[in-house]
């Protein structure tokens, strides 16, 4: 299980804070852990999933980008990890993010064998998905779906 | 590769090519009498399939009962095909306007081959008893399990409250899986506090 907090209760302070935990079929709890949203800054995990050997991917905002991480679901060990910035960044020229569900780790690329994360979020009111190796970390692609026409019936 | 969730203001499936990311076709759920952005679905929260029959799609969600103002809700269910053909879309509709009737997950039960979805709602038809206890927490969210048949029949249904006490029942968004016959979910409660 994962999301965000903001109980002084769980986390240590009443801001946002990432979570996740495990617990076995019989709700016996394993391990719990929550991100701290200054020192590791990740503030929420929206997505979350398991690639075919069983490691589990969460999609969430750390630093407010969105962030990709792969945990051990084991013991929780955080065994990758990676933001995502559009090109041209500045402190003071950055797009809003919003992530939710969307994230899939494929292992074995059918074209070309490798693995791969797939993921989609909203930046600047646009939908983005990207394509992301994850032995390298070379977004093969990033595309931007744009609403062109306004609704109509 | 299908994206499931929301686009152009209404519930939306869009099919990729995973390899160059190029759309196959877009499903955008829309209204029969009303212009957009009135909806028979607004949002799909979460889908379930068949480990044994990838060809169907069970998703899950809402609509916005008047989508400018987005202040209430009826859950919504619907089947369609993975080549993009829509199967049936239920609304749970309820006389009442007020309500926040929201479907939040759903998995598919290979033990008896049936769909099952999460709703968290605050309608009293969808709320047995309600009238019990509807002056306590008439205003706070109770759990529905609902079975449904992949043919679309609906089975059994189960409401889970707090009766007299006035707290919200919220379900995880994705949190939800069977299995041998159990269902596992997350979910929290809202209104009351924990003493530390």
């Amino acid at each position: 299980m994962a999301g965000n907090t903001t109980s002084e209760d769980y986390a240590p302070a009443a801001s946002d804070h990432a979570f996740l935990y495990a617990v076995d079929l019989e709700g016996n709890w394993v391990y719990g852990k929550f991100f701290y949203n200054v020192s590791f800054a990740i503030s929420s995990i929206s997505g979350c999933t398991r690639n075919s050997e069983g490691s589990a991917v969460f999609l969430g905002m750390g630093n407010s980008v969105p962030i990709i991480m792969e945990v051990n679901p084991v013991d929780g060990q955080v065994t990758k990890f990676l933001s995502l910035e559009k090109v041209g960044t500045t402190t003071t020229l950055m797009p809003w993010y919003a992530t939710y569900g969307a994230i899939h780790h494929d292992l074995l690329d059918p074209i070309d064998g490798k693995p791969y994360y797939y993921a989609s979020f909203i930046m600047d009111d646009a939908l983005i998905l990207v394509k992301i190796n994850t032995e390298s970390l070379e977004v093969k692609y990033a595309h931007e779906y744009i609403v062109t026409n306004p609704p109509s019936g | 590769m299908f994206l499931l969730g929301q686009f152009n203001q209404r519930a939306s499936v869009i099919k990729f090519d995973k390899n160059n990311a190029e759309a196959d076709w877009k499903l955008e759920i829309k209204s029969s009498t009303d212009v957009a952005p009135k909806t028979e679905m607004s949002e799909i929260y979460a889908y379930a399939q068949s480990s044994k029959d990838y060809n169907w799609i069970y998703g899950c969600g809402y609509k916005w009962v008047e989508p400018l103002q987005e202040t209430h809700r009826n859950a919504v269910t619907m089947k369609m095909s993975t080549d993009g053909e829509l199967q049936f879309v239920h609304v749970w509709a309820n006389a009442k306007i007020d309500s926040r009737d929201t479907c939040r997950a759903a998995a598919y039960d290979e033990s008896r081959e049936e769909i099952v979805y999460l709703f968290e709602v605050t309608s009293s038809t969808l709320r047995p008893n309600y009238n019990q206890y509807q002056k306590a927490s008439g205003q706070n969210s109770d759990l529905l399990i609902v079975r449904m048949s992949p043919g679309g029949t609906f089975g059994k249904a189960v409401n889970v409250n707090y009766e007299g006490a006035a707290i919200d029942f919220i379900v995880g968004g994705g949190s939800f899986f069977v299995a041998d016959g159990v269902y596992f979910f997350g979910s929290y409660s809202y209104g009351y506090h924990t003493q530390v």
